[in-house]
């Protein structure tokens, strides 16, 4: 059974998109590709991938080796778990899954026994042309959303000794801990925890914003356009007196 | 018919006796720059009148294809922009000024030539499709009033009026009567205080003067109808003070931003 979906990102990045401005004249900086042996702008035509080796040399990878292609783009379900059977750490990008015209009915079949159930779907897709794992979960009332997920080998196993220690702890020290614990418990609660930080840049640039400089780019533009528009109105002053006269 | 990135040699307007007023016309100003044809097919690439690059020249223009859709030919003005104004004079020097490539016909688009739909439908085109916007600007034109744009052009100090019949077709490489300029000159009485020997052909040039500024306006050819006085011929030196100095009237297309005329020439003289 197939269910028509689309996808929409459910987070937003709490960054705030900044540039980099030259402050002699305020224009946007640019990257360019340069080659430092030629001391030439490199062409897009001119570029390839490249692989470093321990060794130092380069593997040089043609477009259809290094990204598998695909123009499929359908989820497949593969298996369905507990939501608790997956670390939090394998946990990607966030998704909204919105049944497209046609799927309302499957879509909310779904949403509901996976509800009843308990249950996630695991799922394989090609995103953004990587194939990549995904869950499917239900979120109420009755809504779907899909994690891309890391793939599972992904996770560096260094970290897994860290806690390792000869230290020896006493029932008393238990104890203690636990009921601080338990003390600090509360419901979490989302409100409780704004980002603050991202508040009062938002602010501060709120605040600049009335001296903000046009890009010197789209001034130019403006200019252009304007005169284009003077021109035209001058053009219709004139063919008005002239009717006039 | 070839692909985009191939250079299309550009059509070309013949210059009118008289400016016209026409219904079935469209007039946009004549912008004093370098012709440019845009083509972007993922690649993007610029070419001179001629067929040349001019992406090099211009390598601030390199991100003109990301604000359109592709695949997509244009027709174009590349023009150097200072103080409000285009000058040709940063373009012809390469100064570090703003450029921008004011946009004028549309010869492909929906993944077809369109070279001979007339220009009302690939001006339509172009308006859908086109928005100004980075170093792109599309061009206005006006419907059927030629002489007052051309007013309102020379008062504005710009080159002249480009005036295009709304049924032509796409001519490539073809100077057509569809397309005529109209080009706003300026006229002035000024001084020639010295004539000057022309290096290698023999001839004499006139230096012009501008009679309210006194500043120089350029040198132009003698006029034929003026012949060169005894004492001259003799002479061996360059330059030559005329006591009292020449009266002549001059026209020019436009002054370059260091005052000195462009198309300049001699329209009369008197003593």
């Amino acid at each position: 059974m197939a269910i028509p979906i689309q996808l929409y990102k459910a987070m937003d990045d709490d960054k705030i998109t900044m540039h980099l401005l030259h402050v002699v004249c305020g224009s946007r900086i640019q990257y360019r590709k340069h080659c430092p042996v030629c001391d030439v702008d490199v062409q897009p035509d001119d570029v390839v991938r490249g692989v470093e080796l321990p060794d130092g040399r380069y593997v040089i990878l043609q477009p259809d080796e290094d990204s598998q292609t695909s123009a499929d783009r359908t989820i497949n379900l593969v298996s369905f778990h507990q939501l608790g059977e997956i670390d939090p750490v394998l946990y990607r990008q966030a998704y909204w899954v919105k049944p497209l015209p046609g799927g309302e009915k499957a879509y909310r079949l779904l949403t509901d026994t996976l509800q009843e159930t308990r249950t996630v779907g695991l799922a394989t897709m090609t995103l953004r042309q990587k194939f990549s794992l995904s869950v499917i979960r239900p979120v109420p009332p009755h809504v779907l959303m899909l994690h891309s997920l890391y793939f599972p080998e992904s996770l560096r196993e260094e970290g897994r000794t860290f806690g390792q220690t000869t230290a020896v702890i006493s029932e008393k020290e238990r104890d203690m801990a636990k009921m601080l614990v338990t003390q600090m418990q509360e419901p979490f609660v989302e409100e409780n925890y704004p980002n603050l930080a991202r508040r009062e840049l938002l602010e501060r640039i709120e605040a600049l914003a009335p001296n903000a400089q046009p890009a010197p780019d789209a001034r130019v533009t403006k200019e252009v356009l304007s005169l284009m528009e003077q021109l035209r109105s001058s053009v219709e002053q004139r063919t008005q007196r002239e009717h006039q006269a | 018919m070839r692909e985009p990135g191939f250079f299309v040699p550009p059509m070309l307007a013949v210059t009118a006796q008289e400016p016209f007023d026409d219904s079935q016309w469209i007039y946009e100003v004549k912008w004093d720059g370098y012709r440019c044809q845009i083509h972007w097919n993922g690649t993007l690439r610029l070419y001179s009148r001629q067929g040349h690059d001019l992406l090099t020249q211009f390598p601030d223009l390199q991100d003109a294809g990301t604000f359109l859709p592709f695949p997509m030919v244009l027709d174009a003005e590349l023009v150097a922009w200072i103080d409000g104004h285009p000058s040709f004079a940063a373009l012809q020097r390469k100064e570090p000024v703003p450029h921008r490539l004011i946009v004028f016909d549309c010869l492909f688009a929906q993944n077809r030539w369109v070279l001979h739909e007339p220009l009302a439908t690939r001006r339509a085109l172009l308006q859908e499709r086109v928005q100004s916007a980075g170093p792109l600007v599309v061009s206005e034109a006006v419907d059927g009033q030629g002489l007052a744009l051309l007013h309102a052009v020379r008062e504005q100090g710009l080159e002249g009026v480009m005036a295009k019949d709304r049924h032509s077709l796409y001519h490539p490489g073809q100077r057509v009567r569809f397309w005529q300029k109209f080009l706003a000159e300026y006229r002035q009485w000024a001084l020639v205080p010295y004539v000057s020997r022309r290096k290698h052909h023999g001839g004499w040039l006139w230096a012009i003067v501008s009679a309210e500024t006194q500043l120089p306006l350029g040198l132009l050819p003698a006029p034929r109808s003026w012949s060169v006085p005894e004492e001259l011929q003799q002479t061996s030196a360059d330059m030559v003070p005329l006591n009292p100095p020449l009266h002549a009237e001059v026209s020019y297309r436009m002054l370059t931003d260091t005052g000195r005329m462009r198309h300049g020439r001699i329209r009369r003289w008197r003593r």
